[in-house]
């Protein structure tokens, strides 16, 4: 476009950017800002008096250390197992209180969102509790008194992903059941003259017609698992025998335990670079001209 | 034309200098308006001014201790702030990166890292004669790096973790077991066993013990874990301080012990690789097990749960030293905390900076620390601090346990922080059974010699 044109339309234009702009100025400050500060120290041998430029050095110490392989395994685990899951269980939940009468609707959507809103320190204390070795709720009701579920690296992880599961997805369900509702009715009156049955309308027509919101529940669901922290901080510190390390717990600790921020920063693009890549992909396997 | 520039420039630059030196000294006469932040983990200290029926919050001593330091120097503003534990020492790592430490610290973990990157003040020219001769040696060497001295001593020990350990004579008379006597309340390893096989019980006939001796945890419990690798005579690094040593034979005894109390001997309860040090205070206040970890700080803690509705009984616990075999003798952690002071621009703050550090650590202040039932970091405050007190006879258990102190983690100069994860993972693969003790420790020591001493 030549340069005069672009001038005319960027001018045509002048409103939408000036609403723009706070926007713009927030995710500059709050994303672009400090993606950039992170690339900046990746490459120091960064202290809070003086720093150092190392180059890639960061970044070769990150690629060859086996912590921080095992920590990007864990994160797939833990994303393989949670994203799923979360999925299937919003779905369900949605498909079933969908057809419910609104207040009832509303009621349920409520009661399964109220996770979603509360602490994920209080919800892990819970948890905690729950999966404790010597008078936890789960080894009463199982009669298996002191079996440690995170201190076993067969069970760790798969009850990091239980709790998640359970408590999580609130969001999601709200989402899907906005999805579900804004599907024409026309669709289904006709399906159901052809004489489709409920499941079958539901697998021909609700779940095609959902594909852009599920599309988009994949993807921050993803990203959301790639950046676990909180959980593995309060409930595992990583352990055991580094089974629930998670990148997000190693960047903390190289950063704030360790004082390895230009380290910390490197794994930190790493990350960055493996999430970007995870979102493009689904976009480009899944994403879908679906209108209606 | 450059050069006669320069040349007054000089001049300039010596008589600046020569009047600079005739100035009086770093001014404590300035009296001009400085502010002081402090920060400070939850120390639950009673001041003078508090009602003695009153239970005393983390908010009460720096509050108290502020004010009377701003009586003494008005033109000076103490801002304290009280950190919570959880999440301590990664606020202070922000404020460092951030460029906005406080002025005083009262850190939790001493960094050694923070003297590397010349972040502290030394402290050793604002200590007088009387302080070298006070302060127990160890005490200052917990701040010691290269030549200088950055840390003022203030507590002695860390709660008695690693140290003493926690009776409850109610379930040692329950059992018929005798106490330890007095005034040592020291024990053979022969005779702690027999008093753990009879504190270990089954109650309810299904085979799998109710109540234990003693509790075994994996994550967070550092000194307790390493305090039962010392008395087998292991040692965590070589006396030189170049290596991890932890995989000697006596380690793998040691471990092999550890592992057997829970799995073989039965006298501590499964789960020690899922549980945290707080799960074992809490099986020691829920009188589930009848030793637990810690000095006279923790028998303050029955009372102060009793009154927060955490636990429901009141019941009496003495401090006992861990159990020793004869041919190695007692062992206990020797450790101390206090306080540093972040560098300073302005000679002027310096100076009230360390005078607030020196009014907070002086005897008559330090001595506030009996009413969390703490040993203070001098010697002069010691004696007699607790001469008839309630608690008189824990203390003097305690004091005599800390005679046979060692520095657990080597010198002061090595930081073992990097290889503390691998430790705790040690611990997971051997409770769990996951490794033997010997494949365990050699991972570890594999590991944490990495980390630690070859570095990147």
């Amino acid at each position: 476009m030549p340069a005069r044109a672009l001038a005319r339309r960027l001018y045509q234009d002048r409103w939408a950017y000036l609403f723009l702009l706070p926007s713009l100025g927030f995710f500059a400050v709050f994303f672009l800002v400090p993606v950039a500060w992170g690339a900046v120290l990746s490459v120091l041998d960064y202290r809070p008096l003086s720093s150092q430029w190392v180059g890639l050095d960061n970044y070769r110490y990150v690629l060859t250390d086996w912590l921080f392989w095992r920590s990007l395994a864990n994160n797939l685990y833990y994303a393989a197992g949670v994203v799923p899951l979360w999925l299937g269980k919003a779905l369900f939940v949605a498909a079933v209180i969908f057809p419910f009468r609104k207040p009832l609707q509303n009621l349920y959507k409520t009661a399964f969102y109220l996770p979603h809103v509360t602490s994920a320190v209080i919800i892990s204390m819970i948890w905690l509790w729950i999966y404790n070795p010597p008078f936890g709720l789960l080894n009463y009701l199982l009669k298996t008194p002191g079996f440690a579920w995170l201190g076993n690296t067969l069970t760790a992880m798969p009850a990091l992903i239980l709790m998640q599961v359970i408590m999580g997805g609130g969001s999601t369900i709200v989402l899907i059941s906005a999805a579900m509702g804004s599907i024409p009715g026309d669709y289904y009156e006709a399906a159901e003259i052809d004489g489709a049955t409920k499941v079958q309308q539901f697998v021909r027509i609700t779940l095609p017609l959902l594909k852009p919101t599920m599309l988009y529940l994949l993807v921050m669901g993803t990203i959301s698992s790639f950046q676990v922290f909180t959980n593995v901080y309060l409930m595992t510190r990583g352990g055991p025998q580094f089974s629930t390390i998670t990148i997000g717990y190693l960047i903390y600790e190289t950063a704030f335990t360790f004082y390895e921020f230009g380290t910390a920063s490197a794994m930190a693009m790493v990350l960055f670079a493996i999430v970007f890549a995870v979102a493009l992909v689904q976009f480009r396997w899944l994403a879908t001209d679906v209108e209606y | 034309m450059r050069s006669t520039r320069r040349l007054v420039c000089l001049a300039c630059g010596v008589l600046l200098g020569l009047l600079g030196t005739l100035q009086p000294g770093p001014a404590l006469a300035e009296e001009r308006p400085i502010t002081i932040t402090w920060w400070i983990n939850p120390w639950r200290i009673a001041p003078p001014d508090l009602q003695p029926d009153q239970a005393p919050t983390a908010e009460d001593f720096p509050r108290w201790i502020s004010q009377e330091f701003m009586k003494r120097h008005p033109n000076v503003t103490v801002r304290y702030e009280v950190l919570t534990n959880q999440g301590f020492d990664q606020k202070v790592a922000a404020a460092i990166l951030a460029g906005n430490p406080p002025d005083v610290l009262r850190p939790i973990n001493f960094r050694q890292e923070w003297v590397r990157q010349g972040l502290l003040e030394p402290i050793d020219p604002y200590l007088t004669p009387f302080d070298w001769e006070d302060f127990y040696d160890y005490a200052l060497d917990e701040g010691k790096v290269g030549d200088h001295y950055y840390l003022f001593p203030w507590n002695n020990s860390n709660n008695g973790m690693g140290s003493t350990l926690l009776l409850n004579p109610r379930m040692f008379a329950q059992r018929g077991v005798a106490l330890p006597p007095l005034p040592d309340r020291a024990w053979t390893m022969d005779e702690f066993m027999e008093a753990a096989r009879k504190l270990s019980y089954d109650t309810n006939g299904d085979g799998v013990n109710d109540y234990y001796a003693l509790a075994m945890s994996a994550r967070m419990d550092l000194m307790n874990n390493l305090a039962w690798f010392h008395i087998f005579g292991a040692r965590y690094v070589d006396e030189q301080q170049r290596r991890f040593v932890l995989n000697s034979p006596e380690g793998v005894r040691a471990l092999t012990w550890m592992v057997d109390a829970i799995h073989k001997e039965r006298i501590a309860p499964p789960g020690a690789e899922g549980m945290g040090i707080y799960d074992v205070i809490n099986l020691f206040h829920q009188q589930r097990i009848a030793i637990g970890y810690g000095g006279p700080y923790e028998i303050g803690r029955i009372d102060r749960y009793l009154k927060e509705g955490r636990i429901q009984e009141k019941f009496p616990a003495h401090v006992a030293q861990f159990p020793h075999f004869p041919e190695i003798g007692p062992v206990a952690y020797h450790t101390s905390g206090g306080f540093v002071v972040f560098k300073q621009a302005d000679p002027y703050k310096r100076e009230m900076v360390m005078e607030f550090v020196r009014f907070l650590t002086n005897p008559e202040n330090m001595k506030l620390l009996r009413s969390l039932l703490y040993v203070t970091a001098r010697k002069s405050v010691n004696e007699g601090l607790y001469e008839g007190y309630e608690f008189e006879d824990e203390i003097d258990v305690y004091l005599r346990a800390i005679e046979h102190g060692i520095p657990y983690f080597g010198s002061a100069e090595l930081d073992t922080t990097p290889a503390d994860n691998h430790f705790i993972a040690m611990l997971e693969a051997a409770f769990s059974r996951n490794r033997t003790p010997r494949q365990a420790l050699d991972e570890f020591v594999a590991q944490a010699n990495r980390l630690v001493f070859r570095g990147r």
